[in-house]
């Protein structure tokens, strides 16, 4: 089995819990494991690690099968701020599709002008400064693996935000009125 | 003193910094002694200045006034530099106007011609003194360059031959560098980069150096436009941008869809209202039109119900005469009125017995006398009665016939009024029928005028009319399409073979330019390695011992050899004999003959020349590879231009033959439809004008056949008439005869009676006349005859009111009982017939009130449609912002009848609109997936300005097009290659001519270890031995720069084509990217090491080793410390001497080595006496003076040549005070 030469630098980066998306600057790395053979000879490969290379639309990541209660927990609420940061983004004159570009003064300047937006942002940081609250979310996006920082102000939407908007669009609301979305 | 060198022989302050004036002579070795900051750094700067002429290379800091501001601090202040030669003395002076300037004077220095009153002049009198006294001077010269050529030799000015120090090569430059350098080094410690600095900047110019940020620059250009050009070419993109263009294609049918919609609404809403108005005015017309037909009927039926009435009326009154005469005809019945008729029949015959018989009586009572008389008045009387008997039956008779007469008059009276009644009857009947037959008749032909009609008529004519030119404009479009399809298609064709033959036209000129290019670079590398073989060789060849061992060689030899013998390397050269010129014993004279070698410059200068025209091959190549590429993708660009433009039209064309070509399947449709419709509508009017035909026909039919009848029947009648008037005629002749019979028969009777009367008389008479006598019984009978005929005829009175009465009823009611029922009969037909008329009215009637109201309903249900159009557009269309969108198309459209409709054009458009909104979300995703692949300053300008609304999409999406269509991939391709190719070349052609330095370096370094074995220092053999090698360089960045000038070795000829993304040739791919791989290693290593230029001393490294009695170095980078103080300097010192020694050979003429230089190493007071003799006389063996720095006074200072002593005067001048004026032999 020919595993890629450049295995070691996917593993660091996926098994710190990031993504390769296919236009982010690791794109390279995204079509070394997309080429031919080689997601399933990696797949293989770091199965032996405990690690399970996982493919979406334009990104790869690890899962692992087993984890304990209280990662899932933490995993868990920190879906549920990703989920309020999206839904932050999501009432932007721009929506984050895959390849936006956010700069930290525009969202500032639409919150300053959105009321709403605002009140959103203002629920997600407790920085002082606007923009600050704002590179403050946009930097959790981007440790998150769903956005990438370009510049000092510009902020570009990853492959990776299907992966939310898919764990998104799993979660189902209860009928029975009671139980409330997280 | 003239001296048989050429030296720098002293050195003339004048206004100099802290000095007013110093005259120091220098022609040897030289001690400056004096403490700190008593000025010996200044004089051996000023020393330095001759050698470098750079007033920055002089080691003064930064934060130090600059060379020129703080010696030359006044207009009259002056370096004079003498030089003393085989010949003579010269001298240059230097002087500052406002920058400094250089002048050669042919005289040794004169203190008179500058120094006047114990003043300095100013350089303008000095230059009048020199006039004054004739001396030859230089022109002024202005740059320092300028006074090096002269000084070392290589000015080309012959004039300025005489002041050189020396015949210095291209390479002179190093000399005053390796002094500088030395000097400046004034470091305890040599470190290995020290000389290699030294070694390479007596090589080689700044020039040859690699300026790693601008490499950086260039691959960090290269890079970013490579990986904009790879991610342009990234599947995904690929998939993306096919997207974006249909998204795009899609976004722009709907708007036109939307436009044409929205025109066709404009339309259809201003045709609704109008036919909104029309509409409203015929519905209202046609109900006015019901109501006028219903009220016309209402006042036919009551007209006909009037008539009805009256003859309802007439036969009420009949039926009550016939009741009246049923009732009447019983009551005399019970009457016995028939008995009573009979009787009364016989009363004029009673009445005439009762005359007769009471006659009889009063002649049979009256007498007797006369019994002749009484006779005859018997016979008379009989006489008259019988003649009285005869006149009533004459009477009764005449009755009788004028009975029969009258009978018979009556009879055919009746008959004649019967059958005219009859006649009148049928006809009236016949009449009426006929006219029916005439009216169905009229029918008939009204029907088959209508039948003709509805054969002949159009339906839907407006509808269908408005489908065929629909359809029409269809065709002719279809058919203007087609021809400027084929034009259009033609066009693309041409333009592609157009396309086709630039293509083929730049590749065969491209590959004449390659085959031309490589022919000339093979060429040229083959001269190359020629020069390369000679230089690689010549020092065991017979030019190399020329070169050693004939320094004139040039001149004499050079001019009778080939090169084939002057590098041949069997000849075994040895010198016999000296200057002796002569070809084996025979002299020539080559005055005139040409030198048919080259010097080793020369063949270095061929050689770089030819490197350079490589070079400058290579760039052309490049250059034109680019050039081609852009001039092939301008015009490919417009071709793409037009052929996209075309295609674009193509696209709408067919576009617009897909949607006419579905107008035209719906148009025939709808025609099929309509046509349908019609000729349902035709099969239905003519089936009901068929069924009104055979109606009319059967009517017709029954009509003729009810008139026919008629005329039966009342052939029939008439007969029937005819034979009872006969029978009736008949009856009375026969009555008629009857009674005539019976009255003949009575008067027979009579007339018997009478003659037996006369008899019986004649015979009474006789009788009488016999017996006279009287007979009572013939009275008596007489009596009672005469007074039952008067109770008869009593009883007749009694009753002959009734009969009287009977006879009027008889004659006005029971005889007309007949008439009465015809008359009755004749009117209830009337009313029947009547009945049957308003029947046919009424259904006529309803037959077109029922039409009327299908119309109307039509009208209304049309109306309904449009004004529920226009209902639905002001409740649902008008208030979105759609309208509002569409407001400037849908307004000004022209009124014109739509198939859809208005509700189905809003829903239309309500749909296409949304449709629009998913394409557009999907076409923006698109675009922002497709940009977002790039770097935000992509050079293909892939950016989108996200807040910029749909027009920037829509922009971007145009550009994205026309990027496609105009192919401009290829520019960028094309400019990538050749700046790939400059790279690769320019690191390539760089790296060559650092590497072609490695020779010299090995040279120099194996020289300089020569120069050390030489230092043996026999005398005190303090020093064992001095080793120096060089090993490979450490350096990455250099590594790098290696492997890819080796890559540019082993694939010269790479730059065939110009695309690094061709993946056809795999061969060539596979070099493709590993070329871009080695940029891009270079390019990141050189981030990573943070050197700024790989110079010649990066190309390796230098490592000493250093014996001195037991220490040994062992092989190291640095010289620290190399024993004692004494020892270390004096190590150090022979070092730098040794570098000095070797670049002057490397740098001048070796033939004319009769100069001296000098080496300024400052602050020698640490080696011993004898270590320094052997120092010095280790130099001077080089042909160099050493000029020392001593902090004090010591017995070191008498082992130079001349020794100074620096102290400052009452006016703090500094003041140079030599201490000993002759060189001490040793």
């Amino acid at each position: 089995m020919n595993i890629p030469k450049q295995t070691p630098e996917i593993f660091s980066i996926l098994s710190k819990g990031n993504f390769i998306s296919s236009n982010g600057s690791k794109g390279k790395l995204f079509d070394v494991i997309a080429y031919e053979d080689n997601f399933a000879i990696l797949k293989e490969f770091f199965s032996h690690t405990g690690y399970h290379l996982e493919k979406g639309y334009n990104y790869f990541y690890f899962s692992q099968q087993e984890e304990t209660n209280t990662l899932m927990e933490k995993k868990l609420e920190q879906f549920a701020y990703y989920i309020d940061v999206m839904d932050f983004f999501s009432s932007m004159d721009t929506k984050p599709a895959v390849g936006t570009r956010y700069r930290v003064t525009q969202i500032a300047e639409e919150c300053y002008a959105n009321e709403r937006l605002k009140q959103k942002l203002f629920a997600l940081s407790r920085r002082e400064k606007m923009t600050d609250k704002v590179t403050e979310i946009a930097n959790d996006l981007t440790t998150g693996g769903f956005f990438e920082q370009e510049d000092e102000d510009t902020y570009k939407v990853m492959d990776a935000i299907h992966y939310l908007e898919q764990v998104i669009s799993l979660i189902t609301i209860e009928d029975d009125g009671e139980q409330t979305n997280p | 003193m003239m001296e048989n060198r050429r030296i720098l022989n002293r050195i003339i302050f004048i206004n100099i910094a802290n000095t007013d004036y110093a005259s120091i002579e220098i022609a040897g070795n030289t001690c400056f002694v004096g403490t700190n900051n008593m000025g010996k750094t200044t004089l051996q700067r000023a020393i330095l200045f001759f050698y470098s002429a750079n007033t920055r290379g002089l080691g003064i800091s930064s934060s130090q006034k600059s060379f020129e501001d703080y010696y030359f601090q006044y207009p009259n202040s002056y370096i004079i530099y003498e030089i003393a030669t085989e010949e003579s003395i010269f001298h240059v002076m230097v002087y500052r106007n406002n920058k400094l300037f250089y002048r050669f004077v042919e005289s040794p220095f004169v203190q008179e011609h500058y120094i006047d009153n114990s003043e300095a002049l100013l350089p303008k009198q000095i230059v009048a003194r020199f006039n004054e006294q004739r001396i030859n001077y230089s022109d002024q010269i202005e740059t320092f360059e300028r006074y090096r050529n002269i000084i070392y030799g290589a000015d080309p000015d012959k004039k300025y031959k005489k002041f050189a120090l020396m015949k210095g090569n291209s390479n002179y430059h190093n000399i005053p560098l390796a002094i500088t350098s030395i000097f400046l080094s004034s470091e305890s410690t040599i470190r290995a980069e020290f000389v290699k600095e030294c070694i390479a900047n007596s090589i080689t110019t700044k020039h040859t150096n690699i300026e790693l940020k601008t490499v950086e620059r260039q691959l960090r250009q290269f890079t970013e436009r490579y990986q904009d050009i790879e991610t342009f070419f990234r599947k995904e993109n690929s998939q993306r941008g096919d997207l974006i263009k249909d998204n795009f294609g899609n976004i722009r049918n709907l708007k036109h869809k939307q436009r044409s919609l929205a025109t066709e609404l404009g339309g259809a809403l201003k045709y609704g209202i109008e036919q909104k108005e029309t509409l409203v005015e015929q519905v209202n017309a046609k109900r006015e039109e019901i109501t006028a037909v219903e009220q016309e009927f209402r006042e036919k039926e009551s007209i006909h119900q009037e008539k009805n009435k009256e003859v309802n009326q007439e036969i009420g009154a009949l039926k009550s005469k016939l009741r009246e005469a049923d009732k009447k005809l019983k009551e005399y019945e019970d009457k016995g009125i028939r008995e009573l008729l009979l009787k009364a029949e016989e009363k004029p015959q009673l009445a005439l017995e009762l005359q007769a018989r009471e006659t009889e009586y009063a002649t049979l009572t009256a007498g007797f006398s006369d019994v002749e008389q009484q006779f005859k008045t018997l016979f008379s009387a009989l006489e008259n009665e019988r003649k009285e008997f005869e006149n009533v039956l004459n009477a009764k008779g005449l009755q009788l016939d004028r009975k029969l007469e009258e009978d018979k008059n009556n009879l055919k009276e009746n008959y004649r009024k019967e059958e005219g009644e009859l006649k009148e009857k049928f006809r009236s009947e016949t009449d009426r029928y006929k006219q029916l037959l005439n009216q169905k008749e009229l029918e008939r032909k009204d029907a088959d005028f209508k039948e003709k009609d509805i054969h002949q008529k159009k339906y839907f004519d407006k509808e269908i009319g408005l489908l065929k030119g629909h359809l029409e404009d269809i065709a002719r479009h279809k058919v203007e399409r087609s021809s400027l399809l084929s034009i259009k298609n033609n066009t693309i064709e041409s333009l592609k073979k157009e396309g086709d033959h630039i293509r083929d036209k730049n590749k065969l000129t491209s590959e004449q330019y390659v085959s031309r290019n490589k022919e000339e670079v093979t060429l040229l590398e083959e001269k190359i390695k020629g020069i390369d073989a000679k230089l690689s060789i010549h020092q065991n060849t017979f030019f190399g011992f020329l070169q050693e061992n004939y320094p004139d060689w040039y001149a004499t030899i050079g001019k009778v050899c080939n090169e084939e013998i002057l590098f041949n390397q069997d000849l075994n050269p040895r010198l016999l004999k000296k200057q002796i010129d002569t070809l084996y014993g025979i002299e020539l004279d080559l005055s005139n003959v040409s030198v048919y070698s080259k010097t080793l410059d020369e063949y270095e200068q061929e050689k770089s020349m030819h490197l350079e025209k490589l070079a400058q091959l290579n760039h052309a190549f490049l250059e034109f590879r680019e050039a081609q590429a852009h001039e092939e993708q301008s015009r490919l660009a417009s071709i793409g231009k037009k052929t996209a433009h075309l295609k674009n039209e193509i696209a709408q064309l067919e576009y617009e033959a897909g949607q006419d070509e579905q107008k035209e399947k719906q148009y025939n449709l709808d025609l099929l439809e309509w046509k349908s419709k019609g000729e349902a509508l035709r099969e239905k009017d003519l089936l009901e004008i068929y069924s009104v035909q055979e109606a009319i026909k059967k009517e017709s039919a029954s009509l003729k056949q009810t008139i026919s009848e008629l005329d039966a029947v009342l052939s029939k009648d008439t007969a029937t008439l005819q034979k009872r008037f006969n029978d009736k005629l008949v009856q009375v002749t026969k009555a008629f005869e009857a009674e005539a019979a019976k009255l003949k028969e009575q008067k027979e009777e009579k007339v018997a009676e009478y003659d037996e009367r006369k008899a019986n008389l004649q015979k009474e008479k006789s009788k009488v006349l016999k017996t006279k006598g009287v007979d009572d019984t013939r009275i008596k009978k007489l009596r009672s005859e005469i007074e039952t005929t008067k109770a008869a005829l009593d009883a007749l009175d009694k009753h002959a009111e009734l009969i009287n009465d009977y006879r009027k009823d008889k004659r006005e009611l029971f005889d007309k009982i007949e008439e009465f029922k015809k008359e009755k009969e004749k009117f209830e037909e009337r009313i029947k017939q009547s009945e049957r008329e308003f029947a046919n009215e009424k259904q006529m009637h309803a037959k077109r009130l029922s039409q009327y109201e299908s119309d109307t309903r039509a009208l209304a249900e049309e109306l309904k449609r449009y004004t529920d159009g226009l209902e639905h557009f002001e409740r649902h269309f008008r208030e979105r912002a759609l309208f509002d969108r569409l407001r400037h198309v849908i307004e000004p459209a022209p009124a014109e009848h739509s198939e859809i409709g208005i509700i189905g054009l809003c829903s239309q458009l309500l749909a296409n609109d949304t449709e629009y909104h998913n394409q557009f979300e999907k076409f923006r995703n698109n675009v922002t997936e497709f940009a977002g692949r790039f770097r935000p300053d992509n050079h293909l300008n892939f950016k989108i300005n996200a807040q910029a609304g749909e027009g920037e999409y829509e922009r971007f999406a145009a550009y994205l097009q026309d990027f496609y269509n105009e192919n401009k991939i290829q520019t960028s391709i094309a400019e990538v290659a050749k700046s790939h190719g400059m790279l690769i070349d320019a690191i390539a052609s760089k790296m060559k001519a650092l590497i072609e330095h490695k020779g010299r370096i090995d040279k120099m370094v194996s020289k300089m270890e020569a120069d050390f074995s030489r230092a043996s220092f026999e005398g005190s053999r303090l020093i064992e031995y001095i080793k120096l090698k060089s090993e490979d360089s450490e350096n990455k960045v250099l590594r790098k720069l290696q492997r890819i000038a080796e890559f540019r070795d082993q694939n010269p000829f790479l730059y065939g084509e110009a695309n690094l993304f061709n993946q056809a040739n795999k061969a060539k791919a596979e070099i493709d990217k590993r070329s871009v791989e080695l940029l891009n290693d270079l390019q990141k290593t050189i981030s990573e090491e943070k050197h700024e230029e790989i110079r010649v001393q990066d190309l390796f490294e230098l490592r000493f080793r250093i014996k001195e009695g037991k220490n040994d170095t062992g092989w190291i980078e640095k010289i620290d410390k190399v024993g004692s103080t004494g020892t270390d300097m004096l190590v150090k010192a022979v070092i730098y001497i040794t570098l000095l020694n070797v670049f002057i050979k490397e740098s001048t003429e070796k033939t004319a080595r009769n100069f001296f230089v000098h080496c300024i190493i400052d602050e020698v007071g640490q080696i011993s006496a004898t270590y320094l003799k052997e120092l010095i006389n280790f130099a001077e063996e080089r042909n160099i003076c050493l000029v020392n720095g001593l902090p004090n006074e010591s017995k070191l200072e008498t082992h130079y040549n001349y020794t100074y002593k620096f102290r400052k005067d009452q006016n703090g001048f500094v003041k140079v005070v030599p201490l000993l004026t002759m060189s001490i032999e040793p």
